[in-house]
């Protein structure tokens, strides 16, 4: 090939870099958006499979990526919310991808993984998506963060179960031997019955006429700070509208949250968690005084196979609660082993942490980890 | 108006009567979504006839899930395209074609017409899913979706403000939460 040639060839090759357009580089349509003073920082982000597309004259952006973090901070992490925003849906929708169950030593790396798909009109400059930190837990339970979506208290209801679910399983290490420990640990990978849910918010302007009041059936956990009054919610058919709680704070501290679970029975008898109401009063609740919680939003659920759920009965537990002086209550263990309530509520995030050690490299691995934190 | 996604893999694998193939066929010249569409589905026909046999390690689950979004996405990408594309009209044939073409329409309308069936109506406000391949967020023509595309032990919980899906990532085994918000 000739000099000239060369050139010809080199300066096409440059032109065609220089116009590829900016849809088909998806690394430019996120940006990860950290407070300078934040503990956690970016150190690598890889791209894997992103890719982005038109479809007509709507832009598909489908994007595979895994963020690597170090923490910056002098205490060990362990748990981070990243808010994930876009562009299109401002303001209004956003979703967060949360790790929770982390024990990153100070310096150490740890990855966190968005895949996302963001299918929108039109193809608009600059980022489509943005990633912003919400909050970071520390092991003293202290908080970094805007907290916008109150990451702290999901963050620490999610390290308090762990310390209690840690705690826990260790004690059935010791007590009742590896053999039990692996029975529990099967117990925990075996399939529970799920379900596919929707959420609108609003108010329901008309419901079908097959529409009935159901009342949940209370559910006292015993040394729950709150008593559950009464329940109850509009349901037709798979769907369930503006559902409605009662409580009384039965404990002597005020509270300024709680979360009422929902246990869903079809007519086949068969029992799902599929919700909470979460509630926050307008001002924290007295000892000894009653609050309503209600939501205006229709929730449907369907079986895995895509199957409308018939719901038949529905069961409220209240299963968190937060104090006005910030500390939470969760339901204790000893509760939890009741078979009753083992039937019903799922495992926690960090038994399926621990599940999934067991899965992947066995007890011995298992064991380790219970010794090690 | 555009077909349903039926009629398309209908026509795509030549199997739809003369008259509706023939009406089809005049509709994807103008529209290029559809097109794309027909296109992907020959596309999938021919991949399908090239495999002798499966490959031997199939995971149905993920499959049948990444096939649900595919179609979900079709379906919102056709909504997506059909409320932003501006509306070009060749009015010159069209004239021309008009008669010939109401009497056509008449006969047919007469032939096949039933009563239209009525739809619920669609949630107004923003609305968020949980599926098999994530949680979705649909608002105003736009669909964001957090995706959990190699997990296990998937947990789905929704609450007024939203759905929170659990599970662990399989890249990394870390039990990861995501949380998608309709405010």
């Amino acid at each position: 090939m000739s000099t000239r040639s060369k050139l010809a060839l080199f300066a096409l090759l440059a032109i065609r870099a220089w116009a590829q357009p900016e849809a088909q580089r998806p690394g430019s349509s996120l940006k990860v958006n950290f407070p300078k003073d934040a503990p956690v920082a970016l150190v690598a982000a890889d791209w894997g499979e992103s890719q982005q597309s038109a479809r007509g004259s709507a832009l598909l952006l489908d994007l595979r990526t895994a963020l690597t973090l170090r923490n910056l901070a002098p205490r060990a992490i362990r748990g981070v919310t990243l808010l994930v925003v876009a562009q299109a849906m401002t303001p209004g929708g956003k979703a967060s991808v949360s790790v929770p169950g982390l024990d990153v030593k100070p310096g150490e790396t740890f990855p966190v993984r968005i895949d996302l798909r963001l299918l929108r009109p039109g193809a608009p400059a600059g980022p489509l998506v943005e990633v912003e930190l919400d909050g970071v837990l520390f092991e003293d339970l202290s908080f970094y963060g805007p907290n916008r979506l109150n990451s702290r208290r999901l963050m620490t209801v999610w390290e308090l179960e762990a310390r209690r679910d840690r705690q826990y399983y260790r004690q059935v290490l010791e007590t009742a031997g590896a053999e039990t420990l692996r029975r529990q640990m099967l117990e925990i990978l075996a399939e529970r019955p799920r379900l596919d849910v929707q959420v609108s918010r609003g108010r329901v302007t008309a419901v079908a006429p097959s529409g009935r009041s159901v009342e949940f059936a209370c559910l006292q956990l015993p040394g729950a700070p709150l008593e559950l009054v009464r329940g109850e919610a509009v349901v037709s058919g798979s769907q369930a509208h503006t559902p409605r709680v009662e409580v009384r704070n039965r404990s002597a501290r005020p509270v300024r949250y709680f979360e009422v679970a929902w246990l869903l029975r079809d007519r086949f008898g068969r029992e799902y968690l599929a919700g909470a109401i979460p509630a926050t009063p307008d001002s924290p609740l007295p000892p000894g005084a009653g609050s309503t919680a209600s939501q205006e939003a229709s929730l449907r659920f369907s079986s895995a196979s895509g199957q409308p759920l018939a719901l038949e009965s529905i069961n409220g537990v209240l299963t968190q609660v937060e104090f006005a002086d910030g500390e939470i209550w969760i339901p204790d263990r000893s509760v939890l082993e009741d078979p009753r309530w083992r039937r019903l509520l799922p495992p926690s995030a960090e038994e399926q942490r621990l599940a999934e050690i067991y899965r992947r490299q066995g007890l011995a691995a298992l064991i380790e980890e219970l010794k090690r934190r | 108006m555009h077909p349903q996604q039926t009629e398309l893999a209908l026509y795509a694998g030549g199997e739809l009567a003369w008259w509706r193939r023939r009406r089809l066929s005049r509709h994807l010249r103008r529209c290029e979504s559809c097109r794309a569409q027909v296109e992907s589905f020959r596309g999938w026909r021919a991949w399908l006839r090239q495999q002798d046999e499966l490959p031997a390690e199939v995971n149905w689950s993920r499959l049948a899930a990444e096939m649900r979004a595919n179609i979900r996405l079709g379906l919102a990408a056709g909504e997506c395209v059909a409320s932003a594309r501006p509306a070009s009209v060749r009015w010159r044939p069209a004239a021309l074609a008009l008669p010939v073409l109401l009497l056509l329409l008449a006969g047919w309308v007469l032939q096949i017409w039933h009563p239209p069936v009525r739809r619920p109506a669609a949630p107004r406000g923003p609305v968020v899913a949980a599926t098999a391949a994530g949680v979705e967020l649909r608002q105003g023509g736009v669909v964001l979706t957090l995706l959990h595309p190699h997990a296990s032990d998937v947990g789905r919980f929704a609450s007024g403000e939203g759905v929170r899906v659990r599970y662990v990532d399989a890249e990394t085994g870390m039990v990861t939460i995501s949380h998608v918000y309709a405010e």
